[in-house]
């Protein structure tokens, strides 16, 4: 399978490990990840303003060359892994198809690029596992990872909004996904009832307090569950919780991973975690320490 | 509608006169322990054109999570209002919410984090 | 030949028009017209990025950028200096730095509002590629970024029309600072010589020449080695 990969600034300069580990396990899987040439950052936050055309002009630079690189290729999915650029390219692909006039506002403004036509499937990797199939990953699993208790963290961007439709990659309220891939890879999920809260976004920057009462209580409840660790699919998400750790007790805090560096574990790849937090996993599913 | 209810719509493509203050959003906000007034509350101000709806922190704390989009029984986007009460103030000549070159403690911040926080508080 | 004959251009400077020859530069023809540059000119040669110039033409509702010593005047073509582009230059210590985009992105956070909006590329008097070379650093490619602004002058341009006030040209002073300093293979001779420097090597020429009068100086001067 050959897919189009749009990374996100956070991979390629904080969270090397998101990336490598997905590559290593797209390898293991069959599934290439093209990366888009000359991508633009896509704002993180998508503007709600519907007047506001030009805080989308990162995201269309990175359609149209995804679009040229994808006629070279044969495909028109686009896959992220941070869940935060999967929330603004959604939305603003939605927004380019829907919007006829917001289309041919952008396209006249952006002359010295070929015009986007609104046809690239934007699908994060949590959906493009889906679409591969959990019971087929699990025959696929090297290391299961029974006795690990691991707590889905979907973090807002996956779930919200709803409206227009096609945003939420499961149901916003209720979602199993990150469940059910936390079951083909041998360990138990744990019932985390503040697993769609906020963790407070933005605020790390200005108001750091507000994503210290947030991520508090967010380890809080996974801890009070017993997980081994949280996974998480968005590297703000990862930064704010591992921020909210410092501020607690050694005995209370929950390591947070990227949920592909989990599925590299189980596969028997490079999952490129620290090695205490890869050797507390596999002391918990009683592995021996990889070298 | 009244002339703040009006800007409102234009910039967010939301009618607050489709609010019946349920409560339902500030249920919902996760955030709310930092606010001087809840988010029902602030759309009830802009339906009576009450200025001081700008001058409330609701919009300024909000986080954009969209759980009170997402629960609103009208299905108004609550947070594209929100953002609208919020670039009212960012586009007035003059106005600095932030500054990108004090911030605390830069050296441990990742990029995503003051790349939200850089696109959301200025235009 | 009589100045009539040859091919004019109205220009206007600072709202006064004038005819000068279309042939002439848009510096020298304000020279042409009795000016005299004490301000936004340098080495006359396109290099030093003193002269940055905006300009409208007629019939023209576009604003153009470009540099004087280098530019032809054009027909109706209204011409505005400014004296030099303001900008608050941030304090730097390459030694204590590593060379990653993020520390570029710390020093100039601003580089985060960039809305790939590409005004600064269509400003470059030198066809850099300013937008591609900011995103290159959001990728987390300090390389691309130094061979893409390479040819830059700093002049300015790019920086009067970035909505996200961001000053592009010192962003890649300090990307081109961190990546000589780390990444290029230091010359070898260059590290020699400074050690012989250091070692006192040329004290006692230097101090011959201190002492030297102007008269023996200008003769020295005259009779140096010159290679061929």
């Amino acid at each position: 399978m050959e897919v189009l990969y749009y990374p996100g600034c956070s991979l390629k300069n904080t969270y090397p490990e998101f990336e490598k580990s997905t590559y290593a396990a797209c390898e293991k899987l069959g599934i290439n990840l093209v990366e888009i040439p000359e991508w633009n950052c896509c704002g993180v936050v998508p503007s709600l303003a519907t007047d506001n055309v030009m805080r989308h002009l990162g995201a269309v630079r990175s359609f149209i060359n995804a679009q040229e690189k994808g006629k070279e290729i044969g495909t028109n999915v686009v896959v992220t892994l941070c869940s935060m650029c999967y929330n603004v390219l959604k939305r603003v692909n939605l927004i380019l198809k829907e919007q006829v006039d917001t289309l041919k506002n952008v396209n006249d403004f952006i002359d010295d690029q070929p015009d986007y036509v609104p046809e690239l499937e934007i699908v994060h990797f949590l959906s493009l596992l889906k679409n591969v199939g959990f019971d087929k990953l699990k025959e696929r699993i090297a290391i299961p990872l029974r006795g690990l208790k691991v707590a889905p963290y979907y973090s807002c961007a996956l779930l919200r909004p709803d409206r227009p439709k096609g945003v939420p990659i499961d149901d916003p309220e209720n979602p199993t996904v990150i469940e059910n891939l936390i079951r083909s890879i041998g360990a138990e999920p744990a019932e985390f009832p503040f697993k769609t809260e906020c963790c407070g976004n933005y605020h790390i920057v200005f108001e750091p307090h507000i994503v210290e009462m947030r991520t508090k209580k967010i380890i809080g409840s996974a801890r009070s569950e017993n997980a081994d660790v949280i996974l998480s699919p968005c590297p703000l998400c990862t930064y704010n919780l591992q921020h909210g750790n410092e501020t607690l007790d050694r005995s209370e805090q929950v390591p947070v991973v990227f949920f592909t560096q989990l599925l590299a574990l189980s596969l028997d790849v490079k999952s490129h975690l620290s090695t205490e937090i890869e050797n507390q996993i596999m002391k918990k599913i009683g592995g021996k320490k990889f070298v | 509608m009244n002339e703040l209810a009006e800007r409102v719509k234009e910039i967010s493509d939301q009618n607050v006169y489709s609010c019946y203050l349920c409560g339902n959003c500030s249920a919902g906000c996760m955030f709310t322990d930092e606010m001087d007034t809840l988010p029902h509350q602030v759309i009830a101000l802009v339906q009576m054109e009450d200025k001081d709806a700008l001058g409330k922190n609701t919009s300024w704390i909000c986080a954009s999570c969209f759980v009170c989009s997402v629960r609103c029984p009208r299905g108004l986007d609550v947070a594209a209002i929100m953002e609208a009460l919020r670039e009212i103030k960012i586009r007035e000549r003059g106005f600095r919410k932030i500054d990108l070159r004090k911030i605390k403690d830069i050296e441990k911040l990742p990029q995503i984090a003051i790349t939200a926080a850089a696109q959301k508080f200025t235009w | 030949m009589s100045e009539e004959k040859k091919p004019m251009a109205t220009i206007y400077i600072m709202g006064k028009a004038y005819k000068v020859p279309n042939t002439l530069t848009i510096m020298k023809a304000i020279e042409y017209a009795g000016y005299r540059f004490i301000r936004s000119c340098g080495c006359r040669g396109g290099f030093c990025g003193s002269c940055t110039t905006f300009y409208r033409v007629k019939n023209d509702y576009k604003l153009y950028v470009d540099l004087a010593c280098q530019k032809r005047v054009e027909d109706e073509m209204y011409i505005v200096q400014l004296p030099f582009i303001p900008a608050e230059k941030p304090k730097w210590d390459l030694g204590k730095m590593k060379p990653t985009t993020d520390e570029v992105i710390r020093i100039f956070p601003e580089i985060t509002r960039c809305l790939s909006c590409n005004v600064c590329t269509e400003a470059c008097p030198q066809d850099i590629e300013v937008m591609r070379a900011i995103q290159a650093l959001r990728r987390g490619d300090l390389e691309d970024t130094v061979n893409l602004t390479f040819d830059c002058i700093s002049c300015g341009a790019c920086s009067m029309r970035c909505p996200a006030e961001i000053t592009h040209y010192q962003v890649f002073q300090l990307a081109r600072g961190l990546y000589g300093k780390y990444e290029t293979i230091p010359a070898k001779h260059l590290v020699e010589r400074v050690k012989e420097i250091e070692e006192g090597s040329f004290d006692d020429e230097l101090s011959k020449l201190m002492d030297m009068n102007v008269e023996k100086l200008k003769e020295l001067y005259k009779k140096r080695e010159i290679e061929k």
